[in-house]
């Protein structure tokens, strides 16, 4: 497996009862059973890429993915929906899930990181070039997220903090995530919107007025972890280094998205 | 293409999986509501119409509770069966079936209501059990109705996301209805195939309220 002697001291202690020990790349007996994988809407496309590749490269074993607002996936996890892996949009919903015993200990990493952007369609007359311009008045619909949703919570905690989230409430529009934003954006029918940059890449009647600096905004993590309750979390582990090898991080970043710095799964929690 | 197929196969299964689940008991529940009087009824009445009020996704909200290993019905269902409603196409069929009742109900609770009381005591008066006078008036009088209910409540099956996108999540092959493959594909900014997949979902409903309408417009005076 690609990062040593980690991912045994990790199937010791967790009950794998389905998957036998990872194999090495390329033995001709599936290495484990099938994996599912709950994983946050902006994470579609990269994720369907790298579940192919790991299918590619591990004979046998089939990858279901499963995508939704993390919320609803982190729901889902917590009346012990069988997901062996969740690639959450936002540390909260992670930290639901932990907090109801689900996630596998010394699994849990920073993955991801995002940044936000404000899109304007592409035939917007004047453009908007900065948060000052947000205010003006031919900005007269914008769309933002519910704050229950990951990209709503950065995109109001940045709006409060330029002094904006009071002004524009009355001309906000609340899509149910990044992706609905960017069609409506698209579409016309509001005059900016908030999108991961992620999202931004595949506009095509839209484009980016600016984006907001990392500093300016709390961080967008995504964090991963293997589900303790799982019927194979010796499976969503090894697809989780697996996202973690180069293969994993060409994905991500010719997605758009910033791959953290990967630290080994943390094993110090507990004994063998 | 092959997905398109697949999904539609399996929208297809899970709308006649739901309808199934909930014709008798929906046939049942109309008729009792339309001929008897009981303490209770208004309840009764209120809670069979329930998810058509509802916002979908909060019924999928109380499913979810329900169905999961946490759930009382999932836990049982876990320890006697071994099984795992959660992301299967069956809690899709059950999510869609909750989701339409109301719609079959009210139809046929209509149909049957429509149908004079006094054909029904002659026939009884005459002779016949409860269960064949149901069968000979009521159902056949009530048919338009509860055709049209069936159809409505099916169509409604069908295109329902809310509740099922989280019972069922949304796993393409598995448990992506149509609907939710036309999410998906908006999403990814897929629209040609996301038109495509509802082109065919306008056909499938076409279909079924058209041969309903053959059928209801056939020779009927017996």
């Amino acid at each position: 497996m690609t990062s040593g002697p980690s991912p045994r001291a990790v199937d010791r202690r967790a009950p794998v009862e389905k998957a036998p020990n990872p194999k090495p790349v390329g033995a001709t007996a599936p290495s484990h059973g099938p994996v599912l994988v709950s994983g946050a809407s902006s994470l579609r496309e990269v994720l369907t890429a790298l579940a192919a590749r790991y299918e590619e490269s591990h004979a046998g074993v089939s990858v279901t993915l499963n995508f939704g607002p993390s919320n609803v996936l982190a729901r889902q996890i917590v009346e012990l929906a069988p997901v062996d892996l969740f690639v959450s949009a936002d540390g909260a919903s992670m930290d639901a899930v932990e907090k109801q015993g689900r996630v596998l200990p010394g699994t849990r990493v920073d993955l991801l990181s995002n940044s936000l952007v404000v899109v304007v369609p592409s035939d917007a007359a004047d453009p908007v070039r900065s948060w000052n311009d947000l205010a003006s008045s031919r900005i007269r619909r914008i769309a933002v997220c519910d704050a229950s949703v990951p990209i709503g919570g950065y995109a109001r905690t940045w709006l409060a903090s330029k002094g904006l989230l009071a002004r524009l409430s009355g001309r906000m529009v609340r899509p149910d995530d990044a992706r609905a934003t960017l069609a409506m954006v698209e579409s016309g029918s509001v005059d900016a919107g908030f999108v991961y940059k992620t999202d931004a890449r595949a506009a095509r009647r839209s484009r980016v007025a600016f984006e907001i600096p990392s500093g300016e905004t709390p961080g967008i993590i995504y964090p991963a972890a293997v589900m303790a309750r799982g019927p194979n979390p010796g499976g969503g582990k090894s697809f989780l280094d697996f996202a973690t090898t180069s293969h994993g991080i060409r994905l991500f970043s010719g997605a758009g998205f910033v791959v953290l710095e990967n630290p080994p799964p943390k094993t110090t929690r507990g004994g063998p | 293409m092959t997905d398109a197929l697949g999904m539609t196969l399996l929208t297809l299964e899970v709308g006649l999986a739901s309808l199934a689940v909930s014709l008798v008991p929906g046939l049942f529940l109309a008729w009792v509501l339309a001929r008897r009087r009981f303490r209770g009824r208004a309840l009764l009445q209120t809670l069979v119409g329930l998810p058509l009020v509802l916002p979908p996704v909060a019924v999928g909200l109380g499913l979810l509770l329900l169905l999961g290993r946490r759930g009382p019905v999932g836990s049982a269902l876990h320890r006697w069966f071994g099984w795992d409603l959660l992301f299967t196409w069956q809690a899709a069929a059950i999510a869609s079936s909750v989701m339409a009742f109301p719609l079959l109900v009210r139809s046929a609770q209509h149909a049957f209501a429509e149908v004079p009381e006094r054909l029904e005591q002659v026939a009884s008066a005459l002779g016949s059990g409860p269960w064949r006078v149901f069968f000979t008036v009521s159902l056949p009088l009530a048919r338009r109705g509860i055709v049209y209910g069936v159809v409505l409540s099916f169509a409604r099956g069908l295109g329902e996301f809310g509740a099922t996108n989280l019972v069922a999540g949304s796993i393409p092959g598995r448990t992506e209805t149509l609907a939710l493959g036309i999410y998906a594909r908006i999403q990814s900014g897929q629209e040609p195939a996301a038109l495509g997949l509802a082109a065919i979902s306008v056909l499938l409903a076409f279909a079924a309220t058209y041969a309903s309408e053959l059928y209801l417009s056939g020779p009927s005076r017996r």
